[in-house]
């Protein structure tokens, strides 16, 4: 079916070796954006910065995440963008060029505390 | 419009900022009032306020405001306790940044304003968390306190300085002294999950080192050394009892420091973005121009600078 052959075209897998125990987890992503990750043999958040080809541009340790699927990645994004405090603009701004910022965790919890992070 | 003090003084240093920041103004305000406006017509409140007086609604503080704003805005004329409409206000062009950012505040906050008017109940703050941040960390209301940092005198601080940030709420007054002062700062909440928010954005910033907290009520607050200057931005009417917060702020003040308060006071733009203050967490309507003046001269400051433009002041006092 067309349909089932788009799906399968928007999806891939990414093979994810934990930052701490290094233990690799094989996991798909679906979208672009940011994911997290909880490695599960150790518990480690990561976060992931997944592109438009749905290729992995950053993966990094942090030391919190706002959501976790056992065995899998959750994608997190913003509920009503317009609603974004200015203070925490330039980080979403970032995110669209591709970048994941430094502290970019800080960023998230706060987003989620403002009620404004869906999760995926 | 006033075309006031502050921004004249902008004018002679910088004739195009000073018009766009006017624009910026009067955009922010002709939303909220358009917006306001729509919401209580499709509400049928419009035609209550009309019937009923002010006094008579759930929430008087709001339906006072209400009215007032219809009023000044030239769309109603008072008729004893009630008001009577005598036109319609047009969506109004946005073309500003800060008229851009600051219109979904007033989206948001005005959905809840017919049942606040009607019933009294407001929000619960969890449910509107993202609004109360959104009102006070938008480029309009950064704006305002950057103002106010800058004519105040606390960009010039020193590094060894240290700035009291009385309630920063979702830490926008934080963040821009951060961004426009080389100074230390002590943030002040009575609210944990406050300060949590302001210490996110701190670490986000990446300075850390620059800021200490301190949970109190601002009416009790005592900080651990004084201050060379403290600041409030948007604090007078968020406060269950201003005047003790600012008695406390001027016991906590070095008495060769300073106090600089960024405030929307009830008129102009004041009184839209005050419908949406009092819904989203604001204790009272803002203070009249010369309410504020009186509240801080009571605490024992002498005003050295009033700047008031768009319905906001900017002003520096010392300790007396």
């Amino acid at each position: 079916m067309p349909g089932g052959l788009l799906m399968m075209a928007l999806k891939k897998e990414v093979r994810l070796a934990c930052k701490r125990c290094g233990e690799v987890s094989l996991v798909s992503v679906h979208a672009e954006g940011v994911h997290a990750f909880v490695c599960p043999f150790c518990g480690q958040p990561h976060l992931l910065l997944v592109d438009a080809n749905l290729g992995l541009r950053d993966f990094r340790a942090v030391s919190s995440v706002p959501a976790r699927k056992p065995f899998d990645v959750a994608r997190l994004r913003v509920r009503d963008e317009r609603l974004v405090p200015t203070s925490l603009k330039p980080f979403l701004e970032a995110v669209k060029r591709g970048v994941l910022p430094p502290n970019a965790e800080e960023a998230l919890e706060a987003l989620s505390e403002l009620g404004l992070l869906e999760v995926e | 419009m006033a075309f006031s003090s502050y921004l004249l003084r902008k004018f002679f240093a910088n004739p195009g900022e000073a018009l766009r920041i006017k624009r910026a103004g009067d955009e922010v305000r002709a939303y909220a009032v358009w917006k306001l406006y729509e919401v209580l017509e499709e509400s049928g409140l419009l035609a209550k306020l009309q019937e009923q007086p002010w006094w008579s609604f759930g929430d008087r503080d709001l339906a006072r405001v209400v009215c007032d704003t219809l009023i000044a805005e030239g769309l109603a004329d008072r008729a004893g306790d009630v008001i009577r409409v005598k036109r319609r206000p047009q969506r109004p062009a946005i073309t500003t940044r800060e008229a851009a950012d600051f219109a979904p505040v007033f989206d948001r906050a005005f959905l809840y304003l017919p049942r606040a008017l009607e019933t009294g109940e407001k929000p619960p703050q969890s449910e509107v968390r993202a609004e109360m941040a959104k009102l006070l960390d938008n480029f309009a209301t950064r704006l305002e306190m950057e103002a106010a940092v800058e004519e105040t005198g606390l960009s010039k601080l020193g590094e060894g300085a240290v700035i009291a940030d009385l309630y920063p709420r979702s830490g926008a007054s934080t963040m821009v002294l951060l961004e426009r002062t080389r100074a230390r700062v002590i943030a002040v909440d009575p609210y944990r999950e406050n300060l949590a928010m302001v210490e996110r954005l701190v670490k986000l910033a990446g300075q850390e080192a620059r800021v200490s907290y301190v949970q109190a009520p601002l009416e009790e607050a005592k900080l651990p050394e004084k201050v060379d200057a403290v600041f409030m931005a948007e604090v007078v009417h968020w406060t269950f009892n201003p005047r003790l917060a600012l008695a406390r702020a001027r016991e906590n003040v070095k008495r060769e420091g300073f106090l600089a308060v960024a405030q929307s006071t009830y008129s102009s733009l004041g009184l839209p973005a005050a419908a949406a203050g009092l819904l989203l967490g604001a204790v009272a309507p803002p203070p009249a121009s010369g309410e504020l003046r009186g509240m801080i001269r009571e605490a024992g400051f002498s005003i050295e600078k009033w700047l008031e433009s768009l319905g906001v002041v900017i002003a520096k006092a010392a300790p007396e």
